[in-house]
């Protein structure tokens, strides 16, 4: 019977800690939860906010149910980029990824090769692949000739989006082997 | 994109008002869907160039609530819904969904 008790005593508090929780302090509970998502997806910012949209009484189940979504989505979103990033680095040695300002129409003015073969440390921008809405041009070292290198540009002019989970940087690459290539000779210094 | 239940409920919802904004918590009551699988559909179609996002605009906002996130269907995504509806409306699998908003 103590046992019992006891196990209604628990079953109570757990009860009453899940009420305030998700009752009292819904607001907090979904900044927890979305920290699931990566720093720079929308969907952290988005969900805080539509938090307000939603009837009081509505909210702890649905902020329960944003727990689902953080779980699946935010987590899948951070392995996925861990494999994008993981991707850039194994190649990054015969292929570059570089992003054109909007004043700087074509790419052949942008290339400038030094003799170990790889973009002048300036133009390699790494981390301007991770903002949102870059123009996106791959070049491929394919090899030397005399004082020039032959480069292979990849090149789209289209804006992607890549502010949010790693699964558009995965697009972005198939729709860059996807694109014309265009072979050209590139002037080393 | 594949079409599911939740696709041409998501769409119908938005094709209610083509050219108005849309926002999350209130499309996914329209249209009858979790978030977990609204979002999913609204990034596919922000990828596929169907939608656009955009932010309210702080300085216009009364209270202390922060700027919510809205979405518009872009002429391409007008064309794209519509053409998914109308096919939508013969196959067996959504007709009567379709239908019933029709």
């Amino acid at each position: 019977m103590i046992t019992e008790l006891l196990d209604a005593i628990v079953s109570w508090r757990t009860l009453l800690v899940a009420l305030v929780v998700f009752g009292f302090a819904p607001g907090a509970l979904l900044r927890l939860i979305v920290l699931a998502f990566r720093r720079d997806d929308p969907r952290r910012s988005e969900l805080l906010a539509e938090l307000h949209a939603v009837p009081r009484l509505e909210r702890p189940f649905w902020v329960f149910e944003q727990l689902e979504v953080a779980l699946f989505e935010g987590i899948h979103g951070r392995v996925s980029w861990a494999q994008a990033k993981w991707f850039f680095q194994r190649k990054r040695r015969s292929t570059f990824f570089l992003r054109l300002s909007e004043d700087q129409t074509t790419a052949d003015q942008m290339v400038h090769v030094d003799y170990s073969g790889r973009l002048r440390e300036e133009m390699l921008a790494v981390n301007a692949l991770f903002e949102p809405y870059a123009r996106i041009h791959g070049i491929e070292i394919t090899s030397a000739d005399g004082n020039r290198y032959v480069a292979r540009i990849r090149t789209h002019d289209g804006n992607y989006r890549l502010a949010g989970a790693g699964r558009e940087f995965w697009k972005l690459l198939q729709k860059l082997d996807e694109q014309f290539h265009s072979e050209f000779k590139v002037d080393s210094d | 994109m594949r079409r599911t239940h939740a696709l041409i409920q998501v769409a119908l919802a938005l094709m209610e008002d083509p050219t108005g904004r849309h926002w999350g918590y209130d499309l996914s009551r329209r249209a009858g869907v979790r978030s977990g699988v609204l979002y999913p559909i609204l990034h596919r179609m922000l990828d596929e160039g169907w939608l656009d996002d955009g932010w309210e605009d702080p300085a216009q906002l009364g209270g202390k609530r922060p700027p919510r996130r809205h979405y518009e269907l872009t002429d391409e995504g007008r064309i794209a819904l519509g053409a998914l509806l109308q096919e939508a409306r013969s196959d067996a699998r959504f007709r009567s969904l379709v239908g019933r908003f029709a």
